[in-house]
């Protein structure tokens, strides 16, 4: 990368984030999504259909504890209005949790349309916001248990599971997929490959608020998306 | 103009065809005075009344001229009490008009004085050539021919159907006397009359279908049976047929009780355009031309138009009306470089080819460009009822269409925007859409890891031809539930704020009740798992309804969900895949990438395009090369072929376009995309939508056990030694050659309970020829009312046979009919049997997908094979092997049907 390119981009990176702070682009995008009939994110998928499907794989974990190498940023959040996650079975509730920034070993993100491993943070899928494949760096969503303490990063097992889709894991696969994590020797990542979270929680609206937080540290750690994390942004 | 002239004479009933011939002026009078009566711009020279078939002189009607006809004659002449022959004509030995001495000496000079012989008809039967006041009112025993020599439509009687039919192109019925003013230049004009010396009672015309409608010649519909006073007569109809088939209509007298039929038949019919042929059928039917043919041909097929053989038309190519357009301008315009003058005759399609249009052909500034196809009887340039035309109403007789590979008339520009999350699009649009009528919307749903910037190709090219595409990004990480939710959400989205989004420059410029759903990837399969969503009322929209949403496309789907929830349903769908694609393989191995699975599962018309050498990431503009095997076509020439065939399909679904469909119905050998592509090799798959004018002759479903008994219960005689009904599903998830696996390579069919699509499996080593034969029951034996033979048929990869033969394959489908009369024609020159592509991998061996291939022959063709009578068919037959075809092979054969 030259750099014009990463004056560029950091010029971007402080334009978005002013904006975010002015809460400018929030309010105009809050207007235009306010017609009930325009979907949300939160519109999110039904749960899986119950019979004739295609068999979901038995579990399997290939991570021998090294595909997340570590953690570059994280950062608490808490939203106003819950959206219901695309990423288990049961489609839980979102309140609040923590934006990672993760450097993982790229051979675990080359983008596939069949089956993929699954990141799990502990025993629930975290919500991959980014290919990372060029980077190999992904922005991460790890919503926070039901009780909505906050997952310890320093205890939680980050690792991919099972090739599958996300969608598809339920709670019970979760755990069965940390048990096996764990009865592979994979553990925490130490204290030196991670961050802590950032002192402030941002409190957010909705989903929408959330991905444009998303989209600005796409735009930042892996600049070959940046359309990607520019729709987030919003271009009213 | 033509006529034909329904005439009751002398208390007989007498059909005669009213039509041009100009050697005999003499017989005009009573049909033209009834067509003048009548106010019709009739013309002297297109009136003709004949007699029914006779031979002259041979007075007992015994089949020859002798003496014994000179003495009868004499008998008749000067005895009193003779009995009046059934032949007066026959008497008229030399066809003065009166019987008088002058007969029989010339008929005695002929027969021992070597004078001169009998004028016509002799020593053939035939109708008298001349006008006289003598009729013959057979029938004639010893002339059974009702075909005069000059091929002229000539029957008399009240007992015998005519041999000829008079055929109607078939049209709707008009709704109301407005329609009728278009409609009408499709109908056949009859006139009825009666002799003037009967002066009570009335003629009752009555048709054997309710198909057939008579209207007065101002549009007022005569319900049958209809009634005509004598007073009344001589009265002019006009016939009008809305569906394929024959019916038979009847005149009678009620005064005498006589009566006459005609036979009409409306189907099947193909149109007039097309290309010929040097091989049978010699001439190829379209309703698109391309304008890399070297030239428009028309085909009047005298086997369908015999009744106006002998007639002179003018043959016209002019630019395509609306029925509104005819009913107020009936002036005819050749675009072709002038008309051409042809006469009907001969005896097969190969004399009724006319070159009608050398190249260049015009396909106008769009995609395409219609023409109608009239042939004017009446030769003065103008369209009456009474000549024939193809086109007429909202379809032309034929389109010339431009390469859809190449780009369309109208300058593009896209424009990105969002409103967060996953609302975020790139549209493209014409820059002049505002001028333009509103546009269909095109919907992309990209795959995972893909971008919805990656579609530039296709977004591009089909708004150069007036479409608005819009690629949303897709969330498609977590799966195909939520990259289903995206591609609703987003449609929502655009159809929601339109009159906002991107500054309002959509706002009335999207016709929003037309619109496609375009996957990529999971993307593919999302679009079917929204469409499955809204279909079965899961997810609702007050912003578009399910028939809003016109054809669903999948690029190298995913089936994760299975066919139960990504279920097409009917709507038309469409598959386009790769053989060379290294992620959703389509292999035996991965039941999740098997998409022609989605394709078996739809119940609307299917498309499949299914392209060799072709990767899963050469369909965008940036995925990484992901693709296996040799002869790579690579992304351009990958995303030339998806431009094309994406054009063809939502100009056939969205636009209404009625020639781009032979893109996806046929063969690329008989309708390639463009000069370019030519070289490519592409299987094409079409499944006509599970419709009432099907017959499915053998679908291998419900008979496995039974292989001798088709699915429509006909009987069936092979001298196969191994024939198998199976679901086209490999047994083993390798593509090793085994006999254990007679299905190998077959993914048609997922291994879930509610997929069981079979098929037939056959082979044959180059020892010695096959057959598969089905035998026609009676009841099933009339296939007027069907266009087309359809099955599909693939090779089975790595078989030894297979690998022997190593390229395309092809094998003889026959018809008989109820005479014995044959009709061959090979399926090499409809849609080779693609060699199943190269590619190794899962077990030894080279070859992949057994990608079907659809095989569609118009029944017309096997017409002009062998002057066949579709309405008597004994049997269908295909032959393997030997000079039939490819010498050896192991092939899946599959949905034998017959459809309209």
């Amino acid at each position: 990368m030259t750099s014009n390119s990463f004056a560029d981009l950091a010029v971007r990176a402080i334009i978005v984030l002013a904006l975010l702070t002015i809460g400018l682009s929030s309010g105009l995008l809050a207007q235009e999504s306010s017609n009930p009939d325009v979907a949300t994110p939160a519109d999110t998928p039904p749960p899986i259909p119950a019979s004739g499907d295609d068999a979901i794989p038995a579990v399997s974990v290939p991570d021998d504890g090294t595909a997340v190498v570590r953690i570059l940023a994280a950062q608490r959040f808490t939203l106003e209005t819950p959206y219901a996650s695309a990423w288990n079975a049961e489609r839980s509730l979102v309140r609040s949790g923590t934006i990672l920034v993760l450097e993982v070993e790229k051979k675990w993100l080359r983008p596939r349309q069949t089956r993929q491993p699954v990141l799990y943070a502990g025993d629930r899928p975290a919500e991959v916001m980014n290919c990372g494949h060029a980077a190999g760096r992904i922005v991460v969503i790890v919503p926070d248990p039901a009780d909505g303490t906050a997952r310890n990063l320093a205890t939680t097992i980050f690792f991919f599971g099972t090739p599958m889709l996300a969608e598809r894991a339920t709670a019970e696969r979760g755990r069965a997929e940390l048990a096996e994590a764990r009865a592979q020797g994979i553990g925490p990542l130490s204290e030196k490959r991670r961050v802590e979270p950032s002192a402030s929680t941002l409190r957010l609206a909705d989903q929408n608020a959330l991905l444009r937080e998303v989209g600005a540290r796409i735009i930042l750690h892996s600049p070959t998306e940046r359309a990607l994390g520019e729709g987030f942004l919003g271009t009213p | 103009m033509s006529r034909l002239v329904l005439c009751l004479s002398r208390g007989f009933a007498r059909i005669v065809d009213s039509r041009e011939r100009t050697s005999s002026p003499r017989r005009l009078l009573l049909p033209l005075g009834v067509a003048l009566l009548a106010g019709l711009t009739l013309t002297p020279q297109h009136a003709l009344a004949v007699d029914s078939s006779f031979r002259r002189g041979d007075t007992n009607s015994d089949g020859s001229v002798n003496l014994a006809d000179a003495i009868g004659l004499l008998d008749y002449l000067f005895s009193g009490n003779a009995p009046t022959p059934p032949c007066v004509d026959a008497l008229d030995a030399n066809d003065s008009g009166a019987l008088d001495l002058a007969d029989p000496i010339g008929l005695l000079s002929f027969l021992f004085n070597a004078g001169d012989p009998p004028p016509a008809p002799f020593t053939d039967c035939g109708p008298d050539p001349t006008f006289d006041t003598i009729d013959c009112i057979g029938p004639i025993p010893s002339c059974p021919l009702l075909i005069a020599p000059e091929g002229e439509f000539a029957f008399v009687g009240f007992s015998i159907l005519p041999s000829l039919e008079a055929f109607i192109i078939p049209q709707p019925a008009p709704v109301d006397l407005a329609e009728f003013a278009g409609r009408k230049f499709g109908m056949r004009p009859f006139v009825i009359s009666l002799d003037p010396s009967i002066l009570s009672g009335s003629v009752r015309v009555e048709s054997t279908q309710s198909a057939v409608t008579f209207y007065a010649s101002d549009g007022t519909p005569l319900p049958l049976p209809l009634e005509i006073n004598v007073a009344d007569l001589p009265s002019t109809v006009l016939v009008n047929i809305d569906a394929p088939g024959g019916a038979t209509l009847t005149l009678t007298a009620t005064a005498s009780g006589a009566s006459a039929e005609l036979s009409v038949v409306s189907g099947p019919f193909d149109g007039l355009a097309g290309t010929s042929l040097t091989n049978p059928p010699y001439f190829r039917y379209s309703r698109a031309i391309p304008t890399i043919e070297p030239e428009v041909a028309v085909a009047v097929d005298p086997t369908r138009f015999g009744d106006r053989s002998g007639q002179t038309y003018r043959l016209y190519i002019v630019s395509h009306r609306t029925l509104d357009e005819w009913a107020l301008d009936q002036s005819l315009v050749d675009v072709s470089g002038g008309f051409e003058t042809q006469m009907v005759g001969g005896i097969s399609i190969q004399e009724g080819i006319v070159s009608a249009w050398s190249a260049p052909l015009d396909g106008g500034p769009l995609v395409s460009l219609g023409y109608d196809v009239v042939l004017d009887f009446g030769q003065d340039g103008f369209l009456d009822p009474g000549d024939v035309i193809d086109g007429l109403g909202q379809t032309p007789a034929f389109s010339v269409v431009n390469p859809l590979t190449d780009p369309g008339p109208y300058p593009v520009m896209s424009v990105d925007y969002s409103a967060g999350g996953f609302l975020v699009q790139r549209s493209y649009y014409p820059t002049n859409m505002a001028t333009l009528d509103p546009l269909p919307l095109v919907i992309i749903s990209h795959g995972n890891g893909h971008l919805y910037t990656w579609y530039n190709y296709l977004g591009a090219h089909l708004a150069s031809h007036g479409y608005v595409v819009m690629s949303h990004a897709n969330n498609t990480m977590p799966g195909i539930e939520s990259a289903s939710s995206t591609t609703l959400s987003n449609t929502n989205y655009f159809l929601s704020a339109i009159s906002t989004i991107a500054g309002g420059i959509f706002d009335g410029n999207v016709d929003v009740e037309r619109i496609a759903w375009i996957g990529h990837s999971r993307g593919g399969e999302g679009v079917v798992r929204a469409y499955d969503r809204v279909a079965d009322g899961t997810f609702t929209s007050t912003q578009f309804d399910l028939e809003d949403i016109r054809v669903v496309s999948s690029i190298a789907p995913t089936v994760f969900l299975g066919v139960a929830s990504s279920d097409p349903h009917d709507v038309p769908y469409h598959l386009l895949a790769g053989s060379s694609d290294g992620d959703v393989t389509g292999g035996v191995d991965c039941q999740i990438c098997q998409f022609f699975r989605i394709a078996r599962r739809g119940t609307g018309p299917v498309q499949v395009t299914y392209i060799q050498g072709a990767s899963h990431n050469d369909f965008n503009s940036d995925g990484f090369d992901d693709g296996v095997g040799p002869n790579r076509i690579g992304r351009f020439a990958a995303q030339r072929l998806a431009k094309g065939y994406l054009l063809a399909l939502v100009e056939t679904y969205l636009s209404d376009n009625p020639a781009t469909i032979e893109y996806l119905e046929r063969s690329p050998d008989e309708f390639p995309l463009s000069a370019v592509t030519a070289n490519n090799t592409v299987a094409t798959e079409f499944d006509p939508a599970v419709i009432a004018e099907q017959l499915v002759i053998d679908d291998f479903q419900e008979s496995p056990n039974d292989p001798l008994l088709s699915s429509a219960g006909w009987s069936v005689q092979t001298n196969f030694d191994v024939t198998s009904e199976e679901v086209q599903r490999d047994l083993n998830s390798v593509l090793t050659h085994t006999v254990n696996d007679p299905r190998n390579g077959m993914t048609q069919s997922g291994n879930t309970a509610i997929e069981s699509e079979s098929g037939l499996y056959v082979e044959w080593p180059s020892s010695r020829t096959r057959f598969y034969e089905w035998l026609v029951p009676n009841s099933d034996a009339d296939w007027r009312r069907f266009s087309t033979l359809s099955l599909r048929g693939c090779q089975i990869t790595r078989h030894p046979y297979t690998d022997t033969w190593n390229a395309a394959l092809g094998f003889t489908i026959t018809l008989t009919d109820g005479t014995g009369q044959t009709a061959s024609l090979s399926t090499i020159d409809y849609a080779p049997l693609t060699r199943p592509y190269q590619r190794n991998g899962l077990g030894t061996g080279f070859g992949w997908s057994n990608e079907f291939n659809s095989i569609r022959i118009a029944l017309t063709d096997f017409q002009a094979a062998s002057n066949l009578d579709l309405e008597d068919i004994q049997s269908l037959r295909f032959d393997f092997g030997g000079g039939f075809g490819t010498p050896l092979g192991r092939i899946g054969l599959d949905d034998v049907q017959l459809i309209r």
